[in-house]
């Protein structure tokens, strides 16, 4: 089963990621969700694949009352983010989803109607979760052509969806990054081949330079904290994407 | 629609659950202050002391029964979500199969509602561990009341030490009675599906 971990709180604002089961078939990719709470209020970030949506929900009722989740945010279209999405419905027909304008048209085919969808524009925009103002980030390209991370600007914690993503080895299952080195040894192949742009990769890295970032919380892998979030986004200015290597073929 | 009604109210059993359970915690607490406290009220507080043993035993015993509780709640909650998931896939199948008589699809079909049956027969066996697992914590918290209303008995017995140990022994009534309300409103939207 999936564990909820608090990994910020300050009063009755909070971030939980909801990660690493180890029951979790090989074939799944593994994804982490983000809560974030404030004022009973909850938002969820990339609420998952529908196969893994009981150990989400299970795990989601030890940090909080589902009943106060107002509010799905899918950093892209992949199914590992959203395909969940029907369920979530189920539970609460009137939940909102924002996610980018481009998929409005497509994510209903995992579910919803035309009142689900808050389109995100290009340029981003401010979310509101009961007064707390969340940024939705543009990450164009990267690796999705309609793609926004998620800034709270409070807890100077991003949400970077794909963005520092790491397949990591079985024996790394800390939440945190601990071996910098050895992280992004196993998160160069999946953004070489799966980030499409430099030019774009460079906006995003110049772009989230200019926010105060104490943590980076990708959607696989483990969260960047303190330096390490510097030193992933000058590594990646660094790195060469767009790469077409490691086919199975 | 039937698994999403099940799902809000494990939600709300497992929330009800979740309330007592952090009671239990203060009552912990509680407990321990207690002790140290009528340790240093000394002779004056002797009666006290006695009951304040209890009533760390009490809280030990409340503490194992709240983490079964909370145990067997996590895993009903994991069960419906389960079972919410594939009556969602259940509902699809039959709607694709509207209008369809291949053999092979009725059979899937045949299959897969039997497998919602099988499904549906654990979710209330859990249920049933649920409610007897409520019934105990009932059953424990009500020792509790007894040792509360002791204590108040005995503070007033302290000496100088009895504003203290009448607020703590007011505090740990006041946490004590708000077990019971909790424990009922889970059991009664257990009886919806029991």
């Amino acid at each position: 089963m999936k564990c909820a971990k608090l990994i910020y709180q300050e009063g009755d604002h909070t971030w939980h990621v909801i990660a690493r089961d180890p029951s979790k078939p090989d074939f799944l990719i593994d994804t982490n969700e983000y809560l974030i709470s404030y004022k009973q209020q909850s938002l969820l970030t990339d609420p998952g694949g529908l196969e893994i949506f009981p150990s989400v929900f299970a795990a989601l009722c030890s940090a909080t009352n589902p009943e106060n989740i107002v509010a799905l945010f899918a950093s892209h279209q992949d199914p590992d983010i959203i395909s969940s999405l029907s369920m979530w419905l189920e539970f609460n027909e009137k939940l909102p989803c924002y996610l980018s304008w481009l998929w409005a048209g497509f994510i209903p085919h995992f579910g919803g109607d035309k009142n689900t969808f808050v389109p995100i524009p290009d340029e981003g925009m401010t979310i509101n979760l009961n007064g707390l103002g969340l940024q939705a980030v543009p990450a164009h390209y990267l690796h999705s052509s309609g793609n926004f991370n998620l800034y709270d600007p409070t807890a100077k914690i991003l949400f970077s969806g794909d963005i520092g993503a790491a397949l990591l080895e079985p024996d790394m299952n800390d939440i945190f990054v601990r071996d910098f080195d050895r992280v992004v040894r196993c998160a160069e192949g999946f953004h070489r081949r799966w980030m499409g742009s430099n030019e774009a990769k460079l906006a995003w890295c110049e772009r989230v330079s200019k926010l105060k970032i104490d943590m980076m919380c990708p959607q696989h892998g483990a969260i960047f904290q303190g330096a390490d979030v510097e030193r992933f986004i000058n590594w990646f200015a660094e790195l060469k994407v767009g790469v077409l290597r490691g086919s199975p073929n | 629609m039937g698994a999403t009604n099940d799902l809000l109210l494990i939600v709300r059993i497992n929330e009800s659950i979740k309330s007592v359970v952090r009671l239990a915690r203060k009552i912990n607490i509680l407990a321990l202050n207690a002790i140290l406290l009528s340790r240093r009220a000394g002779s004056v507080a002797l009666g006290y002391t006695v009951i304040s043993n209890e009533l760390r035993l009490f809280s030990r015993e409340l503490t194992l029964v709240m983490n079964k509780l909370t145990a067997v709640s996590n895993d009903a909650v994991q069960v419906v979500s389960y079972q919410c998931r594939y009556n969602h896939i259940n509902e699809l199948m039959n709607a694709t199969s509207l209008g369809i008589e291949l053999p092979v699809i009725q059979h899937q079909l045949l299959a897969s509602d039997a497998k919602l049956g099988q499904m549906s027969k654990e979710l209330q066996e859990r249920y049933g561990h649920l409610k007897s697992v409520l019934v105990d914590a009932d059953d424990n918290s009500r020792f509790g009341t007894v040792i509360s209303r002791s204590l108040k008995i005995e503070a007033t017995y302290c000496g100088a030490f009895a504003p203290h140990l009448t607020q703590i022994a007011s505090e740990f009534g006041e946490y004590i009675d708000g077990i019971p309300p909790l424990l009922n409103e889970a059991k009664l939207y257990m009886q919806k599906k029991l």
